[in-house]
């Protein structure tokens, strides 16, 4: 079966549904939170994949965790996964739904990795790159993570401009690997 | 690294940062939404095309082969355990590639053109070569009429191979399959001494090391890889490789061909390749047919042999090839040709399998070997019957084909005759002198392996045989009567042989050769 089906149409529904009930902005901000959990939490993939667990315990834990925080919109199509066995696709899901999301407001999510932590400043003048680059609007989300020793590694969409100092280091090894081989 | 002195390593430097790129620019990527068993599915990359070649972070390459609504499916060409869910994967821009040139003779390479016999990098110039290539137009082509000679009697008498042609070699286990391909590898080195090489591809699939390290030493034993390269992928390769193996011979091949020499490619074997590709297709997830291969597989191979062919020796005309790849556009001529050999391993005999009649039906005919014919000692075991070349009788040379012209049907008749023998012993005399002369034409027709035969001696000994010369000689003894009549020819009649392997056969000849006949039987009549 093609499986890509079920991740393109699920959140086609679910982000239509929520553009004619006016609530996308506050569904993203639940889609975010989920894309943040996969990143961080690798067992939280786990759990929703594990065939051991019964659909209903998976549901109480839905409710008990997201309940309180996550429009209640969310909620049902959360459930409605549940209910048709298809939360394994969650993560797609989300991806996609993000994707479908940019398409309507036209605004890029951009991922920025840095070294060290950059101010405000510094960050509007990379959203006002993009919008040049790409000509859309850009919301940038940046983090931080040391071991690329410096530059900065962007990535918007499918897009990825790597001009990281441990890229460059990376290269220049591999290059001379290369020339002293040969 | 002990060699390098500090002045070369800053000059490397130096010549690294010189041509070094240090701005950086925007690169498609995406993300691993799943790995293992040697394929990976991507989420993004929504610009890649299909089999183009993707890099992981690890560094482990991946062909793309499936393109889906929201990700793509990739085969990796190395291990699958560094990458992890959530990896980046970035666009390479490259449709899968080998790259080619006159420095892989006489080498050992996988199927990504790395070579693996320790001998060092790949020297000369080389030219990239796309795995994936489609097969030379109707109008740039024209019909085989060389012949491709593989020194094997039963082979270039009864079942002629043309250059250009695509001739498979069917049988079940340990019936010499490979050993005919290598012979006919081996008997191509005539024409290399004399300036006018056969380039030869052999491509192992599957196999184990130990083979192919075998083959490659009779190579070597016998002159041979110096205008040979060998393709390999072992059985611990991942599917991928396996089944690109044959394309990167194809690749190979096509670079001589669409430079205007001859080649000849073995594919050993197909019927592993079909096997690695239902693998890989099955985790791809594409739905299963007969036997659990793909739908494609008809297409598979039909796609890879139609890459051998002859090409138009007229120059304008194959220069206007389609399909040429940039890198050897300034390099094509015409008149190049490319021979395929296939194998197939059977089951208990059973052509009728889906992958058999699948080839079978592919090529341009097929040599069928039999173990019940090895077993009673008659090499090459071929089954004279059902074996056929469709489009070979017209590259014979003549007197090849004068000779041997009715050998054949003869044969053929002879094993019809020996079924119905065994039952009485009341025989008329004329089918008594059938099985006597078949008897004797199936000693003829044995040879060792690794021991090709020029075409005028296998035209001079087929002579005796099919005009009845050698019926005072047993049967037991005609495998001697050979070796002392082949060695009268070459020192008595130099003449003969040399006018033979131009394809003359007139009174003349045919008198010398039943002179010198009549004086070597008459060493064995008692």
């Amino acid at each position: 079966m093609n499986e890509s089906k079920i991740s393109v149409r699920y959140p086609k529904a679910f982000f239509s549904l929520s553009v004619e009930k006016n609530l996308s902005v506050a569904v993203k901000k639940d889609v975010d939170t989920l894309l943040h959990l996969f990143e961080t939490q690798p067992g939280f993939k786990a759990l929703l994949a594990s065939p051991v667990l019964p659909a209903s315990a998976k549901k109480s834990f839905v409710d008990k965790v997201f309940k309180e925080q996550f429009h209640a919109m969310t909620i049902d199509f959360l459930h409605l996964l549940l209910k048709n066995g298809r939360e394994i696709y969650l993560f797609e899901i989300c991806l996609n739904f993000n994707r479908l999301y940019s398409l309507q407001t036209g605004v890029k999510f951009a991922q920025l990795t840095t070294a060290v932590a950059l101010d405000k400043i510094q960050l509007d003048q990379f959203s006002d790159i993009i919008q040049q680059m790409f000509g859309s609007k850009a919301e940038v989300n940046s983090k931080v993570d040391p071991s690329i020793l410096g530059g900065f590694v962007l990535k918007v969409d499918d897009q990825q401009m790597d001009a990281s100092v441990s890229t460059q280091l990376r290269r220049m090894k591999r290059e001379m690997v290369n020339v002293i081989k040969n | 690294m002990a060699g390098l002195k500090p002045a070369e390593v800053s000059e490397i430097l130096k010549q690294q940062l010189d041509g070094f790129k240090t701005a950086s620019e925007f690169e498609e990527v995406g993300t691993v939404l799943q790995v293992g068993d040697g394929i990976a599915r991507v989420y993004g990359l929504s610009n890649v095309q299909s089999n183009e070649m993707v890099e992981f972070d690890c560094g482990v390459m991946g062909i793309v082969l499936n393109l889906e609504e929201d990700n793509v499916g990739c085969v990796l060409l190395g291990p699958s355990e560094k990458i992890k869910e959530g990896d980046g994967v970035k666009r390479s821009n490259k449709i899968a590639s080998i790259r080619v040139g006159h420095g892989l003779l006489g080498r050992v390479i996988n199927t990504l053109g790395e070579p693996v016999d320790g001998k060092g990098p790949i020297s000369g110039e080389l030219y990239e070569m796309p795995f994936e290539r489609k097969a030379p137009g109707v109008i740039y082509r024209q019909p085989v009429n060389e012949p491709l000679q593989t020194g094997i009697k039963a082979i270039d008498s009864m079942i002629p191979i043309g250059r250009g042609q695509r001739e498979l070699i069917i049988g079940d286990r340990q019936t010499g399959k490979t050993t005919i391909a290598i012979d006919t590898i081996i008997n191509q080195k005539e024409f290399f001494k004399k300036g006018n090489p056969v380039y030869c591809i052999y491509v192992a699939i599957g196999q184990k090391g130990s083979t192919v390290a075998n083959i490659a030493k009779t190579l070597q034993e016998h002159g041979a890889m110096d205008y040979t390269v060998i393709v390999m992928s072992t059985a611990s390769d991942p599917a991928a490789l396996q089944f690109y193996a044959p394309f990167a011979g194809a690749a190979i091949g096509e670079f001589f061909r669409d430079c205007g020499y001859p080649a000849l490619i073995v594919y050993d074997d197909l019927s592993k390749q079909a096997v690695s590709y239902r693998e890989v297709s099955l985790l791809l997830r594409r739905p299963p047919g007969r036997e659990a291969y793909p739908g494609d597989i008809f297409y598979l191979h039909s796609r890879l042999l139609e890459r051998a062919a002859k090409i138009n020796n007229t120059e304008d005309v194959a220069k206007n090839m389609n399909d040429i790849p940039e890198s050897i556009r300034h390099l094509v001529k015409g008149g190049g040709s490319l021979t395929a050999l296939p194998i197939i391993e059977t089951q208990d005999g059973d052509v009728s399998a889906y992958i058999p009649t699948n080839v079978i039906s592919i090529t341009d005919g097929q040599i069928f070997l039999e173990s019940n014919l090895f077993n009673a000692g008659i090499r090459p075991a071929i089954n004279v019957g059902i074996s056929v070349s469709r489009v070979g009788g017209n590259a014979q040379i003549k007197a090849m084909k004068k000779v041997a012209g009715t050998l054949k049907l003869a044969q053929a008749e002879y094993r019809e005759l020996e079924a119905f023998a065994k039952f009485g012993s009341d025989l008329d005399a004329a089918t008594k002198a059938v099985l006597e002369k078949g008897s004797k034409n199936v000693e003829i027709l044995k040879q060792g392996s690794a021991s090709p035969m020029t075409v005028e001696e296998q035209i001079s000994i087929l002579y005796c045989g099919t005009q009845g010369l050698l019926m005072e000689v047993p049967t037991d003894k005609i495998r001697d009567f050979e070796k002392d009549f082949l060695q009268l020819l070459s020192a008595k009649y130099p003449d003969t042989l040399a006018q033979l392997n131009k394809g003359i056969l007139n009174d003349e000849i045919t008198h010398a050769l039943e002179e010198a006949a009549k004086k070597t039987v008459q060493n064995f009549v008692f």
